[in-house]
C-alpha cells in the first residue's frame, strides 16, 4: 500500500481505497507534491479513505487492508456508495456501505462529494491531534 | 457495454449509423462481409432483451448487435449489424475467429444475458455466480428482479389521505407500486422451486396504479 | 449554473403530495403526513353534490406534513425531486451536505432540510419589493 503524507509533516498518512468514480474527487484532493511513503511512520495517524462503490467481490480485500492498518486507523467513507451503496444499493453485487465491514469514523456525503470536503475533514483531524 | 454516446461524428453509437438486420445463420459471414467493405474498426458488441416485443418467427428474443466503424476521408462511418436469437437457450456463433477482441464483449453478454457464443469463450468476466446456486443470475434479463427493492419498503406506498381514513375505499381498490419492482400480489406468492414465468414477472414490474389479480 | 449541493425544503409550499417520494430513483425521500378536515365552506357552495352535508357544506381535507427526511447516503443528486415538485417546495441550495460521524447523521429531517428557507423567503420578498 502507498501512504500519502498529506501535510508533509508525518502527522496524517492517507491510504485512498479508490474503488469507483468518487476516487476522481478524492485523488484530486491530494496536495501536490505530498510525499508518498511505503509505511506508516511512528506517531502518524493512519487514515483509510473508501471512495467509490464497494462490491461484494472486493469487500474482503478492503476489510483486510483497513484492518492491516491497526486499531488506530481512522476510516473515512467518501460519498454515497461507500456510505450505504448510494444509487446502487439495489444491485445484486454492491455492499451496502463500508460500515458493514469495519467501523467508520466519518461519513462525507455527496455523489460525488467535493474534494474540499475531504481536505477540510483531514485538516480538522490534524488540528484536533495537535491540540490534544 | 460501452460507447452509447450519441452523435454521428465520433466512434460512439451514432444516429447516422447504417443498420443491417442479419439472420443468425449469417451472423459471422455478415460481419466478415462488413470487414471486407472496410468497416474494420470493432467498436462493441451488445445484447438487448426484447422481452414483450415478440419476433414473428422467434417469439420472445434477444437482439445482438455488433458495431463497426470505417475510417475514411469524410470521417468515421458507423455500421451496426443486428441479429435476433430465441430467448430460450440463446446461442450464436462467436465472432472470435474474425475479431478476437469481440470475445471480451461476448463474455459480457454471456454474463449478463446467458447467451452462449459457440466457439467462443464463456468464462465469467464480470458476474461470478454464487456457489451452490442452481439457476445462474443473468442480471440484464428483463425478468430478473432486484431483490433488494423487493425487501425494502417503498416510501412512495404511503398515501396521506388513505392513511388518515379519507378515501379508504378508493385506496383499497388501487394502490401505488414502484416501477421495476414486482407487485407481490402478482409475483411474490409463489412456492419454492416454482419460479414465476417471465411474462408474469415483467408484467409485475410495470409499476404505477396496480389492480390486484385476486 | 446549478451547484448540485444539498437540496432545501421550503416547507410551507409542501402539500405532502408524495410525488417527489415516488419519483426518486433511489428511494431516499421519506414523508410522513396525515390529512385533516378543513373548516366547512358555505352550504350554498356545494348543495346537491355528493359529499356535501346539507347543513355544513362540502367536506374539505388537506394534508399536514409530519416529517420529511432525505437520506444523503442514498441520494444521487439527480434533482428529479426538484424538477417534479409541482409546488416548487424543493430547490438546490448551494452548499454541500455536511459530513458526519454517524450513518444516521446522513438522514436530514425537515428542520435541517429547511435551513435557510426562511432567510431565502425574506430575500425573495425584498427582491419583489
Amino acid at each position: 500500500m502507498q501512504f500519502v503524507d498529506w501535510f508533509g509533516d508525518g502527522s496524517i498518512v492517507v491510504v485512498d481505497l479508490a474503488l469507483a468514480c468518487c476516487a476522481v474527487e478524492s485523488e484530486f484532493a491530494v496536495p501536490e507534491g505530498a510525499p508518498v511513503l511505503d509505511d506508516v511512520p511512528t506517531g502518524s495517524l493512519p487514515v483509510a479513505i473508501v471512495s467509490g462503490t464497494l462490491t461484494d467481490a472486493v469487500s474482503g480485500l478492503v476489510r483486510d487492508r483497513i484492518q492491516s492498518l491497526g486499531p488506530n486507523v481512522h476510516v473515512v467513507s467518501f460519498g454515497a456508495c461507500a456510505a450505504a451503496g448510494g444509487p446502487y444499493w439495489d444491485s445484486y453485487s454492491v455492499t451496502k456501505g463500508v460500515d458493514q465491514l469495519v467501523h467508520v469514523d466519518h461519513y462525507i456525503a455527496g455523489c460525488p462529494p467535493p474534494p474540499s470536503a475531504l481536505t477540510s475533514h483531514l485538516e480538522s483531524l490534524r488540528s484536533a491531534r495537535g491540540s490534544s | 457495454m460501452s460507447s452509447l454516446v450519441a452523435g454521428g461524428v465520433g466512434p460512439g453509437m451514432g444516429p447516422d449509423d447504417e443498420v443491417r438486420e442479419v439472420p443468425a445463420a449469417e451472423w459471422v459471414s455478415g460481419v466478415s462481409g462488413a470487414l471486407a467493405e472496410g468497416f474494420t474498426w470493432f467498436d462493441s458488441l451488445h445484447a438487448v432483451d426484447e422481452f414483450g416485443r415478440p419476433h414473428p418467427e422467434l417469439g420472445e428474443h434477444f437482439r445482438v448487435l455488433c458495431r463497426l466503424v470505417r475510417w475514411g476521408e469524410q470521417g468515421p462511418a458507423g455500421l451496426q449489424l443486428h441479429t435476433r436469437i430465441a430467448r430460450e437457450d440463446p446461442i450464436l456463433p462467436s465472432l472470435g475467429e474474425i475479431i478476437p477482441g469481440a470475445t471480451w464483449h461476448e463474455r459480457e453478454a454471456h454474463d449478463f444475458f446467458g447467451i452462449t457464443f459457440t466457439g467462443g469463450d464463456s468464462r465469467p468476466l464480470l458476474v461470478h455466480q454464487a456457489a451452490g446456486v442452481a439457476e445462474p443470475l443473468r442480471p440484464l434479463r428483463k425478468d430478473v428482479v432486484l431483490a433488494a427493492r423487493v425487501t425494502r419498503p417503498w416510501p412512495g406506498a404511503r398515501d396521506p389521505e388513505a392513511d388518515s381514513g379519507a378515501g379508504r375505499a378508493q385506496a383499497s381498490r388501487r394502490r401505488m407500486a414502484p416501477a421495476g419492482v414486482p407487485d407481490l400480489d402478482l409475483w411474490g406468492a409463489r412456492a419454492e422451486g416454482d419460479p414465476a414465468p417471465a411474462d408474469e414477472v415483467v408484467q409485475a414490474l410495470q409499476g404505477g396504479r396496480v389492480r390486484r389479480r385476486r | 449554473m446549478t451547484t448540485h449541493g444539498r437540496i432545501r425544503l421550503i416547507e410551507d409550499r409542501c402539500t405532502s403530495c408524495m410525488i417527489c417520494v415516488r419519483e426518486c430513483p433511489t428511494w431516499c425521500i421519506h414523508i410522513e403526513a396525515h390529512s385533516e378536515e378543513l373548516p366547512p365552506t358555505t352550504p350554498e357552495a356545494g348543495l346537491g353534490r355528493p359529499g356535501v352535508h346539507p347543513s355544513r357544506g362540502r367536506e374539505r381535507r388537506h394534508n399536514v406534513l409530519d416529517s420529511f427526511d432525505i437520506d444523503w447516503s442514498l441520494c444521487m443528486y439527480c434533482g428529479i425531486c426538484i424538477e417534479e415538485c409541482p409546488f416548487d417546495a424543493l430547490e438546490w441550495a448551494g452548499e454541500h451536505v455536511a459530513g458526519t460521524d454517524s450513518r444516521a447523521g446522513l438522514v436530514h429531517d425537515r428542520h435541517t432540510l429547511g435551513e435557510g428557507a426562511a432567510e431565502r423567503g425574506q430575500r425573495g420578498q425584498r427582491e419583489i419589493e
